[in-house]
């Protein structure tokens, strides 16, 4: 048995926020996720949390869950202890519960132009990469937008436009394709008023990755690339 | 004033959710650069005090140390804040070189490492300087 | 640009704050005005220099660190575009008053 404590709040009849506390009985890999169908079935219909695939690649399911952020999916209740509260992410408006509005962190995503920048005719119908350079792409692709990294960085709060961590990786993933042409563009966007002057490398986005990835080595890795071509014109690193 | 305390607050309620080593540094980062800020001002009027004589400084100087139990404990202050804003400053400027963000916990290891035997040694001249008067 | 400036004045101030404070409350702990010219005269005008220099580094790095702080919180730049030209009049300011400080040792 765990007691469970879930933050509710809907907006049309609450004025702020409020715990509720349910009891789930834990059987060996029960994750949170579970936990939530079964307050969802047993206890209160009326219970808000997104999820999707279940299996921790559309990242749907991202909570603060006991000082943490996590993927509700793959948070297994044994390693919660008796004791679990659940919140939904920081630094976006919430909709309801546990659901938050993403509309914001997807019109950030948009404003990146997450999309390969290579309009040249394909020649023999693929794009020739040496397995290296593919390699340097392999943290970079990993990321599933849960925003987990975006609710746990300081920064994107005290400025609600700041891209933070994903969409900053996001951008040093394109900016690290080497089939990708718009270097320039990319630093440029990184260069921004709301780019990646606003990281001040309190690592919070690597300590919550369900990825483990890295959001400030690729910060840092465009900071660098910010530097170079304002002193030496040069956008590519290599 | 109570602006800049808000915003400190908000970083703080922000850590307790995220209760991370990194983001108790940054916050350190934040509030010993501030201090460190405030001190130079004194600081600067501390030493200003030259404008009005020789005397006056004599004086200003004497104002500032003593009692010696009051405040060599505030200069061992001053040395630690100092110590934690440098030494974490260097370790944020080493990170920022791209490929060495990846070894944060590292990091912190090591600058904790020269932090302890250099507070340490900080710490005990100025005890001995208060025992000896 | 101001983010590598901050870290080359900042890592410039780690040694140099250092040697600072370990010689006048360590090496040499009697603070007086005589202590104070004597240094300044037996390193000549170079030493009020030095202390200049040390001054303009900590200056810079403490303005620029606060510059960073405001915008940290400020939704656009260009709404806090008085800032930077404020922050180098505190700056200059303070090099005067300083100067003007250090001035004050000189018997010579």
């Amino acid at each position: 048995m765990a007691r469970v404590s879930v933050f509710r709040y809907d907006p049309e009849f609450d004025a702020k926020g409020y715990f509720d506390d349910f009891d789930v009985p834990v059987r060996p890999g029960l994750t949170v996720l579970e936990a939530m169908f079964h307050i969802l079935e047993h206890e209160d219909g009326s219970l808000g949390f997104r999820y999707a695939c279940r299996g921790a690649v559309c990242g749907s399911c991202a909570m603060h869950i006991n000082g943490h952020y996590r993927l509700a999916c793959a948070t297994q209740m044994s390693d919660m202890g008796d004791e679990v509260v659940v919140r939904p992410l920081y630094h976006l408006p919430i909709v309801r519960d546990l659901v938050v509005d993403m509309t914001g962190f997807w019109a950030k995503y948009e404003r990146i132009r997450p999309w390969l920048a290579n309009e040249t005719p394909l020649g023999d119908g693929e794009r020739v990469q040496s397995p290296e350079e593919r390699a340097r792409l392999d943290d970079l692709v990993e990321c599933i937008l849960c925003a987990c990294c975006h609710a746990s960085c300081p920064f994107t709060h005290t400025d609600p436009q700041y891209l933070g961590p994903a969409l900053l990786l996001k951008v040093d993933r394109f900016y690290s394709d080497t089939r990708d042409l718009a270097a320039a563009d990319r630093l440029a966007e990184a260069d921004s008023e709301h780019g990646v002057w606003r990281c001040h490398t309190a690592y919070n986005c690597v300590e919550v990755c369900p990825k483990s990835l890295n959001p400030t080595a690729s910060i840092a890795h465009l900071k660098m690339g910010t530097v170079r071509r304002r002193l030496t014109g040069r956008a590519k690193d290599r | 004033m109570t602006k800049v305390l808000n915003l400190l607050l908000q970083y703080y309620r922000e850590h307790l959710l995220n209760p991370h080593l990194g983001m108790k540094l940054f916050l350190l980062q934040r509030v010993t650069g501030l201090g460190i800020a405030f001190y130079l001002l004194m600081h600067i009027t501390v030493i200003g005090s030259v404008r009005s004589g020789p005397q006056a400084f004599d004086a200003m100087m004497t104002r500032v140390s003593e009692p010696a139990w009051l405040f060599k404990p505030l200069e061992a202050l001053l040395m630690a804040v100092l110590l934690i804003h440098g030494l974490n400053g260097l370790r944020i400027t080493i990170l920022d070189f791209g490929s060495l963000a990846k070894h944060h916990r590292v990091s912190i290891a090591i600058m904790a490492a020269a932090f302890v035997p250099l507070v340490a040694i900080g710490g005990y001249l100025f005890l001995t300087h208060i025992v000896s008067g | 640009m101001p983010w590598v400036l901050q870290r080359v004045t900042g890592a410039l101030l780690a040694f140099w704050i250092a040697t600072h404070f370990i010689f006048w409350h360590f090496a040499h702990s009697e603070w007086s005005f005589a202590s104070v010219a004597a240094r300044a005269l037996t390193t000549g005008s170079s030493g009020w220099l030095w202390d200049m220099m040390l001054a303009g580094l900590c200056l810079y790095h403490g303005l620029n660190g606060v510059r960073n702080i405001v915008y940290d919180y400020s939704p656009k730049v260009s709404k806090v575009a008085w800032l930077t030209p404020a922050l180098w009049v505190v700056g200059l300011a303070g090099i005067v008053l300083i100067g003007y400080h250090l001035a004050g040792f000189r018997t010579a």
